[in-house]
């Protein structure tokens, strides 16, 4: 038990104000996995994390679910989604990797990024022409049949559909999974279920 | 690691080992980057140009204050509207003078930005610099004004360190910070606060700092004494509702919570200001200009803030929210000007409470040091 509880990164009542479930939608014809909807916190977490560079707070995001997402994405490979090199750099240590780290998956840096765009500061038109922005390597995408796209945050989903479109070509499977995304993604789908 | 460089923090539980290394996660949020350090030598000849001349007393407290800067640390117990910044504009020219590194930091960002404007009218000829969010490319000079999260640009650094109100969010109880600041002072602080905490009254009587007592305001009028009023709680807003009934008079009615605050601006039909307000500048803006009679706010106006011919009601002044040092100041918003030196300062409390009756005799006591028992 104790060395269960030790393993955590988050504590139980943490956890619990975090409401971590395992979600999924459909932006088009990719399907995301999610486990929270943006928020104030989420957002003070992120800020943390990413601009005050405290990477002890890359643990929090993907550690209690890594049993899961192993099982469900065996087979698979993972492919960050490119973030710009001068940022990693001034940030000391790639975001994504972080989150990741203790996922046994194999990873492939497959997609990069060539200029410094940041998509928080696009408008919403601008943010769909993110694609112009990315290139892609096919060769590391050889002998590989599946595709877990890694993001942290999906706001639109045009990163990860510009993703999805310039890796689906030279694969069978695309599936998403990212940390959290924002409630105007989640309402279109909500009331199409009603 | 067994301390960090920057917050003095010792505790091993802090430490996390990243890909950059290790570092303290007790401060990571408080260093930032130094994006420059560009240095810059002490100029000679400051000159300090002052357009009004300060009262006996400051003038007073300004040299005890001068003198005893340079062998100790000095803490200054002002009321407010005192004229505190006036206080060490003569100990700041002395440094200059004898090219000492001087700093001034103060815990909130706008405070920073219009002191520094004030500064740069009162010296000339020195260059001073501000450093705050948004104001990080130049950070050396003759003088530098910051606020308390960026003291960590200067390690070590400054012989005269001027700590305006530790008492104030976010240093106050602000471990990290507090650590911070020491850090950078390898001189002597000068404390302004019209609240002293406890850390510095022990600062006081251990004989680690000098004592500068000014409880006389410019206009010589005394600090307007809060009244105190406990009443149910339900009949505290219909009180609320007689005070601001005279048309000819500006109140400002400070509320323990924003919900409070909201709910309250939409009874009396008036503006509300919260850390959130998005438009804090423009509600200010036409507050001061007479645009607007009353304002309902939370402790975010309490300091720092001076408006003309007004008057503060407190609702609900026993809240936990509020202390002694919150209600001093609140009641210290009152008659900060030569043109109208008095006004009226209401309590409105549901219960008596240990901290709302020892404010009011704060202000007594100061008041009486100075003008004698007074008859009301």
């Amino acid at each position: 038990m104790i060395h269960f509880l030790q393993r955590r990164a988050v504590c139980i009542r943490c956890e619990r104000k975090l409401c971590l479930e395992k979600k999924c939608l459909a932006i088009q014809n990719l399907k995301v996995h999610y486990f929270i909807v943006y928020n104030e916190q989420i957002e003070e977490l992120l800020y943390r994390y990413k601009e005050q560079k405290d990477e002890a707070c890359g643990k929090l995001f993907f550690e209690n679910h890594i049993g899961w997402i192993q099982r469900k994405f065996k087979g698979y490979k993972i492919i960050y989604l490119p973030s710009s090199k001068e940022k990693i750099e001034e940030r000391g240590f790639h975001h994504l990797e972080v989150m990741c780290q203790r996922i046994s998956i194999e990873k492939i840096h497959a997609l990069s990024k060539k200029n410094k765009v940041l998509q928080k500061h696009q408008s919403k038109e601008n943010r769909a022409n993110i694609l112009k922005h990315f290139e892609i390597d096919v060769s590391m995408l050889k002998n590989t049949d599946n595709i877990l796209l890694v993001d942290d945050v999906c706001t639109t989903g045009g990163s990860l559909l510009a993703a999805h479109t310039l890796v689906l070509p030279h694969v069978a499977k695309v599936e998403a999974l990212v940390f959290t995304v924002s409630a105007h993604l989640i309402e279109p789908q909500r009331n199409k279920e009603q | 690691m067994s301390q960090c460089p920057y917050c003095l923090n010792e505790n091993p539980m802090y430490f996390y080992m990243g890909t950059r290394g290790v570092y303290c996660r007790k401060c990571v949020a408080y260093i930032q980057e130094k994006e420059s350090t560009s240095s810059w030598d002490v100029s000679k000849n400051p000159e300090l140009s002052m357009n009004y001349a300060l009262t006996s007393a400051q003038l007073a407290c300004s040299k005890a204050i001068a003198s005893e800067c340079m062998t100790s640390s000095v803490l200054v117990e002002a009321v407010c509207g005192a004229g505190k910044t006036e206080l060490v504009l003569e100990a700041i020219k002395e440094g200059l003078k004898n090219k000492i590194k001087i700093g001034w930091a103060i815990p909130r960002r706008q405070v920073v930005i219009e002191l520094t404007q004030r500064l740069t009218k009162l010296f000339p000829k020195s260059k001073v610099i501000c450093v705050c969010q948004g104001f990080t490319s130049i950070t050396d000079g003759d003088l530098i004004v910051c606020t308390t999260h960026q003291l960590f640009r200067y390690p070590h650094w400054f012989d005269l360190l001027i700590m305006d109100e530790p008492d104030a969010f976010p240093f106050k109880g602000n471990q990290v910070l507090q650590m911070i600041a020491q850090k950078s002072c390898r001189g002597h602080m000068i404390y302004l606060t019209a609240t002293v905490d406890d850390y510095l009254k022990s600062r006081v009587s251990a004989g680690k700092c000098k004592h500068v007592i000014l409880n006389e305001r410019p206009h010589k009028h005394p600090v307007v004494e809060p009244k105190m009023l406990i009443r149910p709680r339900w009949t505290l807003y219909l009180i609320v509702y007689m005070l601001i009934r005279d048309m000819s008079r500006q109140w400002i009615i400070f509320v323990p919570s924003m919900n409070m605050a909201k709910n309250l601006s939409w009874l009396l039909r008036c503006d509300y200001i919260t850390s959130k307000s998005s438009n804090k500048d423009e509600i200010i803006r036409r507050f001061s200009r007479r645009e607007n009679r009353i304002l309902v706010s939370t402790t975010i106006l309490e300091r720092g803030v001076t408006f003309e011919n007004i008057h503060v009601c407190v609702l609900l002044a026993n809240h936990s929210v509020f202390d002694e040092a919150s209600l001093v100041q609140m009641s210290g918003r009152v008659g900060r000007t030569f043109k109208f030196p008095t006004g009226d300062c209401v309590f409105l409390c549901d219960q008596k409470e240990e901290f709302v009756i020892s404010c009011i005799k704060k202000i007594q006591q100061a008041n009486r040091s100075v003008y004698g028992v007074q008859n009301h």
